[in-house]
């Protein structure tokens, strides 16, 4: 079901901040999503969704960049057929720096984009509720939960230090 | 001092948005019409022909040349301090890595430009780019000077969107603080970030992926360059030893620069309490391993001359080193590895004016090295008859002088209208020591 309700927190400490994520998470609540100023890998632990497949594709796509360009230079040689010296027209040892420059270059490409994909990142204004503290030294914990436990996450967040605590209807 | 979190966005963004001096504007005028004076100088090499400037045979390769190294050398150490010591988890690059990055696609942006100048018929210079066309995809593949290119585009395409990449929170740090048409643009290149878990989890793999990445390419660039040399058999760059020598050299006169740029960012934009004294410290020790890796790469290039027996080698060495270039040879010497043993003493690397002097010594003395490289070995090759020597003439030395100017515009508005130092990362070391007791659990 749906959750209704959004109970928001906000911390100036991020031991609290880390504190209420734990306290929520042993409360079975999931719908959590938080702001932070600055990446915290260490608090991972608290959502369900680790990592990220971002290196995955940048390796496929890194595979991909060194495949093209030894096809484009071994088809380029093969296409013109010039023997020098009697030796092959496609020679692999030259063709390694290409093929090295091509996969940084698709595996940069692809994980750059990634970002703006796999983060839902698009120009836009930033999503409703998001306040400007959050860059700077504030951190936000949005709580989406039935309305029956309204009360139980807004006692969480306050027992936790939050700074503020709202709750509102989810759009 | 110590900085409180939001103290960085207030001493960052301050700085961003500080309504610029008349000097700013008379620094950027001047470079305007110093780079303006360059166009007219390259108008006028296009109209008149190559002839106009000093390269004939037997040195075909002159200051062009020359610079075109020397700039994408300088584009070294700023992914050598944002990628190399992020993976190495260095905190101290937090302060000065986004004025290094900036510094490097600054300096490769200009580097870009003397290869198409040397071509002289630059409205074509796209042959060499393998696009298909009805001659198929033709470049040749074994050339240095295809690998040059792909190795030189790829490394500004790459450097551009690792900058970009981090500067996303700061740029939204930019939008929240800004109003107007400032806000707009900050707006569309924030992307509608919120720091939200789910941005920073992928945000985050995808920072380390590209940091991953561009460790290995700034070492294969500055290879690839002097693959452009060491490919050749002319005595004094068909060498092995040249791919290691450029990749530290270029790195010792990146540092070199970033700490002239860093002094000057935080004398002028007021970022002293951000940028402070012990980075800047920290880039001078490393400029003395930077330095002694470029003694040792001189002393074995002298020593593999005589232990070769090659005529040629030998007498080569004996040329430039003692009576063909002895002053640009030794002065060389002296600013790139003596001058930096300086910094073993404290207060020459913790002090402004002799930061300033040796780093200043040594952006010129990695000068003269590619100056040297580049002119000497075709002044002076197998035959006696053939050799000759090369004078830079006012078209390429007031091009030369433009591409300083050129690249300091670009900075100067970067200074003004992006975020000169991180806000992100400056807060993390902060941060992480308070969460270690929490994750530790």
């Amino acid at each position: 079901m749906r959750p209704e309700r959004r109970v928001v927190g906000i911390y100036a400490e991020v031991l609290n901040f880390a504190e209420a994520l734990r306290r929520l998470q042993e409360r079975g609540l999931k719908h959590i999503t938080t702001y932070t100023p600055i990446g915290l890998e260490g608090l991972e632990r608290f959502f369900p969704t680790k990592g990220s497949p971002i290196r995955w594709f940048m390796l496929a796509a890194a595979v991909t960049g060194g495949v093209i360009a030894f096809i484009m230079c071994i088809g380029s040689a093969e296409y013109y057929g010039l023997t020098v010296g009697g030796k092959l027209p496609a020679t692999v040892i030259p063709y390694c720096v290409v093929g090295f420059e091509m996969l940084i270059l698709f595996a940069g490409i692809t994980g750059f984009f990634m970002i703006f994909a796999m983060g839902k990142l698009r120009s836009a204004a930033p999503s409703p509720g998001y306040d400007p503290q959050f860059n700077e030294d504030k951190y936000g914990l949005f709580v989406d939960c039935p309305p029956d436990r309204v009360s139980d996450v807004t006692e969480i967040l306050k027992a936790t230090g939050a700074e503020e605590v709202h709750d509102r209807a989810t759009g | 001092m110590r900085l409180a979190l939001r103290d960085y966005n207030q001493a960052i963004l301050n700085a961003l948005f500080r309504p610029p001096s008349p000097g700013y504007w008379a620094a950027v005028l001047f470079c305007f019409t110093v780079i303006g004076w360059g166009a007219f100088c390259w108008g006028y090499q296009i109209c008149e022909g190559m002839g106009v400037i000093g390269i004939n045979h037997p040195i075909g390769w002159g200051t062009y040349i020359a610079n075109f190294v020397f700039w994408i050398g300088l584009g070294h150490a700023g992914t050598l301090i944002s990628a190399i010591l992020f993976l190495f988890r260095v905190r101290w690059r937090n302060a000065i890595f986004r004025s290094a990055e900036a510094m490097t696609v600054f300096a490769v942006m200009t580097a870009g430009l003397f290869p198409l100048l040397h071509l002289g018929r630059v409205w074509i210079f796209f042959f060499i780019l393998p696009y298909p066309n009805q001659r198929h995809v033709w470049p040749n593949f074994k050339s240095p000077l295809v690998w040059d290119v792909m190795a030189v585009s790829t490394y500004l395409t790459i450097s551009i969107l690792f900058w970009y990449a981090g500067m996303l929170p700061d740029l939204a740090a930019a939008r929240d603080n800004s109003t107007g048409l400032r806000h707009k643009v900050y707006r569309f290149l924030a992307a509608g970030w919120t720091g939200a878990h789910e941005q920073w989890r992928h945000y985050l793999r995808a920072y380390m992926g590209l940091a991953a990445i561009t460790t290995p390419l700034v070492i294969s660039v500055h290879s690839v360059v002097s693959f452009d040399f060491s490919m050749a058999l002319l005595p004094g760059w068909h060498t092995t030893i040249f791919a290691p020598y450029f990749v530290a050299g270029a790195i010792h006169s990146g540092l070199a620069l970033v700490v002239i740029l860093l002094i000057l960012i935080r004398y002028f934009l007021d970022l002293k309490l951000v940028i402070r004294r012990e980075h800047l410290e920290q880039a001078a020790l490393l400029m003395i391993l930077t330095g002694s890796i470029m003694g040792y790469s001189y002393g074995c290039e002298a020593f593999i001359n005589w232990y070769s027996a090659d005529t040629f080698e030998r007498q080569f060495a004996a040329w430039r080193s003692l009576t063909g270039w002895p002053v640009a040879y030794w002065l060389m010497i002296w600013s790139n590895v003596v001058a930096p043993l300086l910094f073993f003493y404290r207060p020459f690397r913790t002090r402004t004016l002799p930061l300033l002097i040796l780093s200043g010594f040594v952006v010129f003395g990695m000068w003269l090295e590619r100056y040297v490289i580049v002119i000497t070995a075709t002044a002076h090759d197998f035959m006696p008859e053939n050799w000759s020597r090369y004078i830079p003439r006012w078209p390429e030395i007031s091009i030369g002088l433009a591409s300083i100017a050129w690249f300091s515009f670009y900075f100067l508005l970067y200074s003004k209208f992006l975020p000169v130092a991180s806000i992100a990362e400056n807060k993390e070391p902060q941060v992480e020591q308070q969460l270690q007791v929490v994750t530790a659990e």
